[in-house]
């Protein structure tokens, strides 16, 4: 799927401008968000990812262009049959000067025996701004699955101005690393990574903005149960991490989160997709 | 395993380097630990699984930026050397996502090189200095020691192995300081992680030799060093 997102001046709003796709992904309309925005839900037309499937989305907001991508649901990664290649997907997300994306997708469920690998990059321009977040599901906990996937690799690449500012390489194999380990996932089962990046700002800006997000960190924090902490990236950006016990206080803390950085940042208040955080 | 051959010049310079007494400061830092002890995600009964853990994890990584560092001093083209050597130290930190551990790798990087400069006149070591210096960038420990490690013409294997060794010892020291940990029991703990050691230089050089990347997912301990700023009484500075 190739998504383009263009900034009109005549009108002041982003439009799709662009939308190639194939499926099983699929995209019907963008809706027009406050402050000039279009909002693009993501669906996945075969319910979820399975095995050898290769799936592949590019994005490119313009400049000045302000764009919402989430999700309908959350991506269930099926049971891969054994000699079926692992499912993948490939991100590629450009964000031109001065241009916004906020990728809000719901949260991964990897399904037993499943083998996925998921490579994001996104590249920001000066001026870019970027609010992505992922959340990663133990498996299907109702029915007593816990990590129980055979392989599960993602990959994020972010670079601001061609310079590296967050590198990922995440290789999760319960089977052969057990994830209960307390360098790992702990007594944790959910695990989510939240991205804020605005290309240009001074670093004393970002320290501030860690420090205040720090706070909310602390305040939605209850160890045993779930743990929130925020860091500034080498450059133009922060990040935000959470292990928890259940999947309800990740995606209520994100909102917190989200709310609070975009007010610092953009001086607005946040503009949920339709959902309920 | 491959042999190591040491030239006793060289051995005795790597001691010296892998010492806790180095004067760097490295004592300082527990990358997050003071923080998964304080809050109780890590026990002593967890100490030798988290250990082996993070050697295979942070461990392997680190090893393979210190074997690629150790590479380039091979490289006669000096502009090749310092595009790949800024190249390296900015993929270390992007890799590194909590900011005091970031830090502490960079500040004990550059103490390093700075320490060993003041020993020994060596245009490769000035080089890398200065260029870290012209940009204001930063280099990290393990990137470091890889290369002062090839500058004096000690065994790559083994430049690789010391660090680590030198890495678990700083942690098992912290441990001492933070847990209830004996000083047989660290000693053992220490004793026994020597094949997770070996296997972690073994896959860093490996990956760095081909080219390939490591990977690492150390979520809780990363956490435990995002956290450590707010934490009410601290021992260490990370």
């Amino acid at each position: 799927m190739h998504l383009e997102f263009t900034h009109s001046a005549a009108t002041s709003r982003t439009i799709l401008s662009r939308c190639r796709q194939q499926m099983p992904l699929r995209v019907i309309r963008a809706f027009p968000v406050s402050h000039g925005g279009a909002l693009v839900h993501l669906h996945n037309l075969s319910g979820g990812v399975l095995g050898g499937d290769d799936l592949s989305l590019m994005v490119n907001v313009g400049p000045a262009a302000y764009a919402q991508l989430t999700t309908t649901s959350a991506t269930r990664l099926y049971r891969s049959h054994p000699q079926a290649l692992p499912a993948s997907q490939i991100n590629n997300i450009h964000v031109n000067e001065d241009g916004l994306l906020e990728y809000l997708p719901d949260p991964l469920i990897p399904f037993a025996g499943s083998r996925y690998h998921q490579q994001t990059r996104i590249e920001l321009a000066q001026g870019a701004g970027l609010f992505w977040w992922y959340v990663v599901a133990p498996c299907r906990v109702a029915r007593d699955e816990l990590f129980e996937y055979e392989m599960l690799h993602l990959d994020v690449d972010i670079l601001a101005l061609h310079r590296p500012i967050l590198i990922e390489r995440a290789r999760l194999e319960p089977a052969q690393r057990k994830l209960n380990s307390p360098a790992r996932l702990g007594a944790y089962r959910y695990f989510c990574n939240f991205y804020i990046c605005r290309v240009g700002l001074e670093s004393a800006q970002w320290a501030r903005l860690e420090g205040d997000l720090s706070q909310v960190a602390q305040d939605l924090s209850r160890p045993g149960e779930v743990l929130w902490a925020v860091s500034t990236l080498p450059a133009h950006g922060l990040h935000v991490r959470a292990l928890s016990c259940r999947s309800e206080t990740i995606s209520s803390g994100l909102y917190r989160f989200w709310h609070a950085a975009r007010l610092a940042l953009y001086g607005h208040e946040v503009l949920p997709p339709r959902k309920v955080y | 395993m491959p042999n190591i051959s040491f030239e006793p010049t060289a051995l005795l310079r790597l001691m010296q380097l892998a010492d806790s007494a180095l004067p760097i400061g490295s004592a300082a830092h527990s990358y997050g630990l003071e923080t998964l002890a304080v809050e109780q995600e890590l026990t002593v009964e967890w100490l030798q699984t988290f250990l082996e853990d993070y050697v295979q994890e942070v461990g392997a990584l680190d090893a393979s930026f210190c074997c690629t560092s150790y590479s380039l001093v091979a490289l006669a083209d000096r502009d090749e050397f310092v595009t790949r050597w800024l190249a390296l130290n900015a993929r270390a930190g992007a890799m590194r996502v909590a900011r005091e551990s970031r830090t502490a790798s960079a500040t004990l990087g550059r103490r390093f090189l700075q320490l060993i400069g003041a020993l020994e006149e060596e245009p490769l070591l000035r080089l890398a200095l200065d260029t870290l210096k012209a940009g204001r960038e930063d280099v990290h420990y393990c990137i470091a020691f890889g290369l002062v490690g090839g500058i004096l013409h000690v065994d790559a294997l083994a430049t690789v192995l010391a660090y680590l060794q030198q890495m678990v010892t700083g942690l098992v020291s912290a441990c001492q300081r933070l847990l209830p940990l004996g000083q047989s029991r660290a000693g053992e703990l220490l004793w026994r992680l020597k094949p997770s050691l070996i296997a972690a230089a073994e896959r860093g050089s490996s990956a760095a030799h081909n080219g390939a990347e490591i990977a690492c997912f150390t979520p809780s301990l990363d956490l435990g060093s995002m956290r450590h700023p707010a934490l009410g009484t601290r021992l260490f500075i990370s």
